[in-house]
């Protein structure tokens, strides 16, 4: 069923055939042994230069009670005459899926699916459009892409835990899918995280302009409101006569301060008071909602009768 | 304004939830039901991770339930006897239900049959609430338990350890709301919601119970089962959102509050087409979630233990039993 839904896709919409052709080569790069392909960044003959490392502002994205998003401002310096890519990785993280599939009529959970060691987020931003700068070949080594990020992960079918936590627990082995299954649950895979808004890539962000010592980058951008606290890998490319001949990179912290943070610490640090806090405080809250309401009925009381 | 919720680390519109809350609330005070099967959806849809929409939204569940149920209680619609033999039976009857689960999931197609089972039978729920109450608001009989001279007869009447439910007017064995309410425990474990759709109706058709004292008492047995699935969920799995949870409670009291204002303005038969009508809308939603096609079609799991811990209680029930 999974098999010729691809042709399928490829009929329906121009941009899910693009994930699907390139999902299929992802598929097969990695089905082939059991281990992941993995392409180690800087392994050519020719490692890129170290450039200097880019200016964030602000460092750190402080998240408080009432975080409203934060501007991010990204500069820097590269080699003279180069276009600019910027990545922002998230830390790798396994997680588990439900996919649905046509049973006759009708849309069934027909497997489950574990994906290991995915971006939690991945934004790409770049001069311009990532096949004018950069042949595909470095597309792929550097992995600036979503297609060549799957190329790190593992996806597996056939799941059988329902949560991380038992998986670990059971040591459940599960099943590596074929190339055409797995060309499928890769695309899946990077619609899903590109509706969320995890994974997301904008051409022409990247303002560069000459400068005396080379070319001079500028990104800004809203941070999502929608992703969590964590450490992100802020990579600069610069790209030369379509290949990457610098890089540099540095850490953003995104981490809850005050009142956030320190609820954080208590749900992990004493997870069960904290358990029996949030009952005690629920039952209070609705205790009191009926105290005030039921106050506010009796003073009417009276006046109405009065009148 | 924005509000950064802990846990799920995102920020979220303060309005938003709240008003969410408050539908969700005014549905529970109204209807006696948790709304948690609307709940988890809707923060779902506003980013909230799945698995912590559904656990805070149980947090949030036991603020609506308290409110509704100091409500309720005021206007004398709480019949605690009754409600704790509900909470027991549920509680027996969720342990079982997720074994059932299990064995099902290990012979496969369990989803198909679990859906469909679950379309067919707020279907029929639904349509038999409207159909029986719209025939008696249009004959003009007011909704009237059985007194205990009239149940008699019954052949229930003949099982043992028969005791008197005065709030609610009724006499039964207290194996009949225990083993009914053992059944809907199941039920709840194989669909994944808390059972106020099936649990309403239940009370009102077979144990006699009036409707306003149904309600009072289904959010009495919500309040006990949502509090401890809580502590369980922060205690084992760390997903209880406390501002997420407060926020929609904020909302849901005051809904609830309403709720429980506007159900003595209806009479019992009003309150039970609602809740029929209410049936149908999720057997639509459910239908429409099996025929449309997703627009991406794999999604991450939603489903938490919600009736796992509570394993260890039906346990506990099964030795004293057994003795």
């Amino acid at each position: 069923m999974e098999v010729t839904s691809i042709p399928k896709c490829r009929a329906r919409a121009g941009r899910r055939e693009r994930w699907a052709v390139l999902a299929l080569l992802m598929a097969g790069a990695f089905t082939a042994g059991a281990a992941p392909l993995r392409i180690a960044p800087g392994a050519a003959s020719l490692p890129p230069a170290q450039m200097p490392t880019p200016r964030l502002v602000p460092e750190m994205i402080a998240m408080g009670t009432f975080y409203d998003g934060a501007h991010v401002r990204i500069e820097g310096t590269a080699p003279a005459m180069s276009g600019v890519v910027v990545t922002i990785e998230g830390t790798e993280r396994d997680e588990i899926f439900d996919r649905k599939g046509r049973v006759g009529p009708i849309w069934l959970t027909v497997d489950k699916i574990h994906v290991q060691s995915a971006p939690s987020v991945f934004l790409r931003f770049s001069s311009a459009a990532l096949g004018s700068l950069l042949d595909r070949e470095e597309v792929q080594k550097y992995q600036l892409d979503e297609a060549a990020i799957v190329c790190r992960c593992r996806i597996l079918c056939h799941c059988k835990c329902d949560s991380m936590d038992r998986m670990k627990m059971s040591g459940v082995d599960d099943t590596v899918p074929d190339s055409l299954y797995a060309a499928v649950l890769i695309s899946d895979f990077l619609k899903l995280k590109e509706h969320d808004g995890r994974y997301e890539e904008h051409p022409g962000s990247v303002h560069i302009a000459a400068a005396n010592a080379g070319t001079n980058y500028a990104l800004e951008f809203e941070w999502p409101k929608n992703i969590a606290p964590g450490r992100y890998r802020v990579t600069v490319y610069a790209c030369r006569d379509r290949r990457v001949v610098a890089q540099s990179a540095t850490l953003l912290h995104v981490e809850e301060v005050g009142f956030p943070e320190y609820m954080a610490k208590m749900a992990s640090a004493k997870p069960w008071e904290y358990g029996a806090v949030a009952v005690l405080v629920s039952v209070l809250a609705g205790f009191l909602t009926d105290l005030i309401t039921s106050s506010l009925r009796r003073r009417r009381k009276p006046e109405t009768k009065r009148a | 304004m924005r509000i950064l919720l802990p846990i799920a680390g995102i920020s979220v519109h303060l309005w938003t939830v709240v008003g969410i809350g408050g539908i969700i609330g005014l549905l529970s005070g109204l209807l006696g039901i948790g709304g948690g099967f609307l709940l988890t959806p809707i923060l779902m849809m506003i980013g909230v991770p799945p698995t912590i929409a559904a656990a805070s939204g149980t947090n949030a569940i036991v603020a609506t339930s308290s409110s509704g149920v100091a409500a309720h209680f005021r206007l004398n619609n709480v019949d605690f006897k009754m409600g704790a033999i509900l909470l027991l039976g549920g509680l027996a009857g969720s342990g079982i239900g997720v074994h059932l689960v299990h064995i099902l999931r290990q012979l496969g197609s369990a989803d198909l049959a679990i859906s469909l089972t679950y379309i067919v039978m707020l279907g029929l729920v639904g349509g038999l609430i409207i159909r029986d109450s719209w025939r008696k608001l249009r004959s003009g009989l007011v909704a009237r338990p059985k007194r205990y001279e009239e149940e008699k007869s019954s052949v229930l009447s003949r099982l043992p350890l028969q005791m008197e439910f005065p709030h609610s007017g009724v006499r039964h064995s207290i194996f009949l709301p225990f083993v009914l309410c053992l059944l809907v425990g199941v039920l709840t474990a194989i669909m994944g919601v808390a059972g106020g759709f099936v649990l309403m109706p239940m009370m009102v058709y077979m144990l006699r119970m009036p409707a306003h004292v149904a309600v009072g008492t289904s959010l009495f047995q919500a309040l006990f089962t949502c509090a401890g699935a809580t502590v369980m969920q922060a205690g084992s799995n760390h997903i209880v959102d406390l501002v997420l949870a407060l926020l929609v409670a904020i909302g849901s009291t005051i809904g609830a509050q309403i709720g429980a204002r506007m159900s003595r303005y209806l009479r019992g038969e009003q309150l039970m087409i609602l809740l029929g009508f209410l049936a149908l809308g999720v057997m639509f939603k459910m239908v429409a979630d099996l025929v449309v096609t997703p627009v991406v079609p794999i999604s991450q799991i939603a489903r938490i233990d919600f009736l796992k811990p509570l394993q260890h209680v039906a346990a506990g029930l099964f030795f004293f039993f057994g003795r």
